[in-house]
């Protein structure tokens, strides 16, 4: 078997805030292999967002290991850590998090920027064109992220995310923002991407779109409450279908 | 590095106001540095061109010692420099090619009906030449003249057009100094505004011996004139003159000149000293206002980096390192100070002639201060914009990417 994309060995995190000591996360083991499209579940508070920041490299563990691709995390310094991101992660957020006033094209363009060795001009165009593609914008390349809608804003932040074909495609709160229809369209360009082989984990508190991926891991309190496969998997296109079904039957009546 | 570049153009297109009242500081600071470097310049370029126009490789000897203790034995004493003294210089002193007294006498001058007040100098037959003064008609008093002490004299241009009117030739004319004919054997040619102020061409000259017998009855000397052969021959006739003029004046071992001999380059330094402190000066404030347009680009860079902490986090998130978040900041403050660097050094050209214009202040623009004044608002570029970047670059991206 290949090595898992993301490894974690009894991984725990503790933040001092003042003098009080918060354990975030007390002692998670989990892998997640290449192909794999996970949901990250559980309420506030219980330490998905730290989870999220060091399967994104954001952080290093307090202690235990953290394998991401083999590579130890822990033992990274800043920079190596920004490369593993720049080279391996593609992040999407709830917050869709583009630059704004930058058109939809540089924005896709950006990872690409701080590649090393650096990658020429036109070719960025390119490959960010294709991006943009893939998730149905070509045409929208030349708008600021304030001429675009939500679902448009954050299919613009996951082709920022797929331009260096990453390992790993981290969604947190991906669907947070926007509406139901829309978040399963989002969904649906995650399905789509996982069928093609990336990698996906998203974090989200809506058991609805959990329902989407393959894998669910709910955490409560710092610890991994319950890890199994989804059963009775939502697929976007179909819902999608029943959705329109349903507004036609609407409009009859 | 372009990239860089690129971004670092838009954020400060973004803000442009903002971009411009921050550049302002430097935009004055150096427009200060400019113009008053080009004063500086300006002032010692004029003062060398005046001096210069009096005549090449010259030496004045001047009566007392300014030099040493501020004014004892300057202006209030009795002139000590002598005939004999000249003659003394005229035979023994080597590597000159000319050598003359300067007499000075003040008095009314009159000829038909016309008066004027001017300055009569009494000189040698050899000074027009030393000072490169031509004749525009008429020939130089002889020797003959200086030994008999002819009332015979030159006239400058300007009082010939006073006392005679223009297109009149003066040559052969006869005029009253205080009361005495002189006859007029040749006309100065112009020479337009004159060395520190006055008008060069109002003036009589005529052998320093009628000047001092007929005019003023001094037996004694202000000040020589000396011309040495080739620049060269400075130095050592400066030499010559100090051994030859401490002897006849029997100064001993120790004591002070009761003299001065300063060539050409000593007078215009000497002018040039406050020229200098003027420069320093005005340097000195420029500077201080470049430290606070320094400053301002400072406060702007941490608000910027302040309001762009998300913009951060997001670029730091897709693998932006710390240095390239550091290059990126530091790229903004620097082309903000360049750019106001630019636009300081066009005001400085703009107002650098206004002020001559107006305010008749010579100035001159250096390509060295130019160079320096471009350097240095790259260097406060970097300087005070350093620690936003760097504070920039150390941020934390989970914390960035929280900021609201």
């Amino acid at each position: 078997m290949s090595v898992p994309v993301i490894q974690l060995e009894d991984f725990r995190k503790t933040y001092t805030s003042g003098e009080v000591e918060v354990h975030a996360v007390q002692g998670v083991t989990l892998a997640i292999q290449a192909g794999e499209f996970v949901a990250i579940m559980g309420a506030s508070g219980s330490g998905k967002s730290t989870m999220m920041n060091t399967l994104g490299c954001l952080d290093r563990p307090s202690s235990g290991r953290f394998l991401f691709d083999g590579v130890n995390v822990g033992e990274l310094n800043r920079d190596e850590l920004a490369d593993l991101r720049n080279r391996k992660i593609g992040f999407v957020f709830q917050g869709f998090n583009l630059l704004s006033r930058t058109t939809a094209l540089e924005n896709v363009e950006l990872p690409m920027l701080y590649c090393r060795p650096g990658i020429r001009g036109s070719v960025q165009r390119d490959l960010a064109e294709k991006a943009l593609a893939l998730v149905g914008l070509a045409d929208r390349a030349e708008h600021t992220p304030s001429q675009l809608s939500g679902g448009q804003q954050q299919r613009v932040a996951i082709a920022r995310a797929l331009v260096n074909q990453p390992k790993l495609l981290l969604a947190d709160e991906p669907t947070g923002n926007l509406d139901s229809r829309t978040g399963i369209e989002i969904m649906g360009i995650f399905q789509q991407l996982n069928a093609q082989g990336i990698t996906v984990v998203m974090v989200t508190h809506e058991l609805d779109i959990a329902r989407y991926c393959r894998r669910v891991v709910v955490m409560r309190d710092g610890l991994v409450r319950s890890d199994e496969p989804v059963k009775e998997r939502l697929l976007a296109t179909e819902a999608l279908a029943n959705l329109d079904a349903e507004q036609k039957a609407v409009q009859l009546a | 590095m372009f990239a860089v570049f690129k971004i670092a153009m838009r954020a400060l297109r973004r803000n442009i106001l903002r971009s411009f009242l921050t550049m302002l500081g430097i935009i004055v600071g150096i427009s200060a540095v400019i113009v008053g470097v080009s004063m500086g310049t300006g002032a010692k370029a004029e003062v060398d061109k005046r001096i210069a126009s009096m005549g090449q490789n010259l030496l004045t000897v001047m009566s007392g010692n300014m030099s040493r203790g501020g004014v004892r034995g300057g202006f209030g004493m009795q002139p000590n420099l002598t005939i004999g003294d000249y003659e003394a210089i005229r035979k023994e002193i080597s590597g000159i090619t000319a050598v003359s007294p300067e007499a000075r006498a003040q008095g009314q001058i009159a000829a038909g009906n016309q008066n004027t007040s001017i300055q009569v100098l009494g000189v040698s037959a050899e000074y027009l030449a030393a000072r490169s003064w031509n004749l525009r008609s008429g020939d130089n008093f002889s020797e003959t003249d200086v030994r008999n002490a002819n009332k015979v004299c030159l006239i400058g241009a300007t009082t010939a057009k006073t006392l005679f009117g223009e297109n009149v030739d003066p040559v052969g004319q006869v005029i009253r100094i205080k009361g005495a004919p002189f006859t007029i054997v040749g006309a100065l040619e112009a020479k337009g505004s004159g060395s520190f102020g006055q008008d060069q061409d109002d003036i009589v000259l005529m052998p320093y011996t009628s000047a001092m017998k007929r005019l003023s009855g001094d037996t004694r000397l202000r000040s020589f004139f000396v011309q040495a052969a080739t620049p060269n021959d400075i130095a050592d006739v400066q030499a010559q003159l100090t051994d030859l003029l401490r002897q006849r004046h029997q100064i001993t071992e120790g004591k002070d000149d009761d003299f001065m001999v300063r060539t050409q380059q000593e007078t215009s330094d000497f002018f040039n000293a406050n020229n200098r402190i003027m420069t320093i000066l005005i340097g000195f404030f420029a500077g201080i206002s470049l430290v606070v347009g320094g400053i301002g680009i400072m406060n702007i860079m941490l608000v910027s980096v302040t309001e762009r902490t998300r913009e951060i986090g997001i670029r730091l998130a897709v693998g932006a390192r710390g240095r390239d978040v550091l290059l990126q900041f530091l790229t903004e403050a620097v082309l903000l100070s360049v750019l106001g660097g630019a636009l300081g050094i066009a005001t400085g050209y703009w107002l650098a002639p206004l002020l001559t214009k107006f305010a008749e202040f010579p100035t001159l623009i250096s390509h060295t201060s130019v160079m320096l004044a471009f350097t240095v608002s790259a260097i406060i570029g970097i300087v005070f914009g350093f620690f936003p970047a760097l504070k920039a670059a150390r941020l934390d991206p989970i914390e960035a990417l929280r900021y609201e």
